[in-house]
């Protein structure tokens, strides 16, 4: 699931699961949130329980569309195995935790 | 078993880990191998339907083979640069690799067989 909140910075929280079934449909939703960038991302994952490469993907497209406005690109409440997934796959790299 | 979708074998893994009450973190890494390695068949094989057996003494033991030619096996770790250099997907054999305590692959009498730990 996603939800996505305008304030001060676009904060992109994704729920439950992430992954080959949802990965297409989220990506679309976040790329259209995401034109005319103008403000950091924060991809709050508190509640995410699964999350496979498919679902990397995604993240990684927010990387690269924050990277590609010059702005910044955060993850919140990576835990678990999760986080896990974050770390042996290099995400943590170039995702700064906030 | 014999499997035509990765929702079939995802509801089998979920059954699979209430019969056994196995931890969260060993049915996440369960399902995030089955998912990986039956979306890369679907992918780059012609195969529509695979096999999976699942077992548990001590540690997951997974069986997952499918009829396809034999590939160059590669499961390495994505060169990490720049964010915009990263080449988007390649990641799911590496992490099948890497959430699993073995992983072999073996190309026999016209199959792709997968045996896995966890």
């Amino acid at each position: 699931m996603i939800e996505i909140q305008k304030e001060k910075d676009i904060l992109i929280i994704l729920s439950d699961r992430l992954d080959s079934m949802n990965a297409d449909e989220t990506k679309e939703i976040v790329m259209e949130a995401l034109k005319d960038l103008q403000s950091d991302i924060i991809l709050d994952v508190t509640n995410l329980t699964y999350i496979s490469s498919a679902g990397l993907q995604v993240v990684l497209k927010c990387a690269k569309i924050a990277q590609e406005s010059q702005k910044e690109c955060f993850l919140k409440g990576a835990h678990g195995t999760v986080r896990e997934i974050f770390q042996v796959s290099g995400f943590l790299t170039f995702l700064k935790e906030a | 078993m014999t499997f035509i979708s990765l929702r079939e074998a995802e509801n089998y893994v979920e059954a699979f880990c209430k019969t056994y009450r196995l931890k969260d973190d060993t049915c996440f890494k369960t399902r995030l191998v089955i998912e990986e390695l039956v979306t890369n068949m679907f992918k780059y094989t012609e195969a529509k339907s695979f096999t999976l057996n699942i077992a548990f003494d001590k540690h997951i033991k997974i069986n997952l083979a499918y009829s396809s030619d034999i590939f160059a096996f590669k499961a390495e770790k994505p060169e990490q640069n720049e964010v915009s250099q990263i080449k988007e997907g390649g990641l799911g054999l590496f992490l099948v690799e890497s959430m699993t305590r073995t992983f072999t692959y073996r190309h026999q009498d016209g199959k792709s067989i997968y045996t896995l730990t966890i």
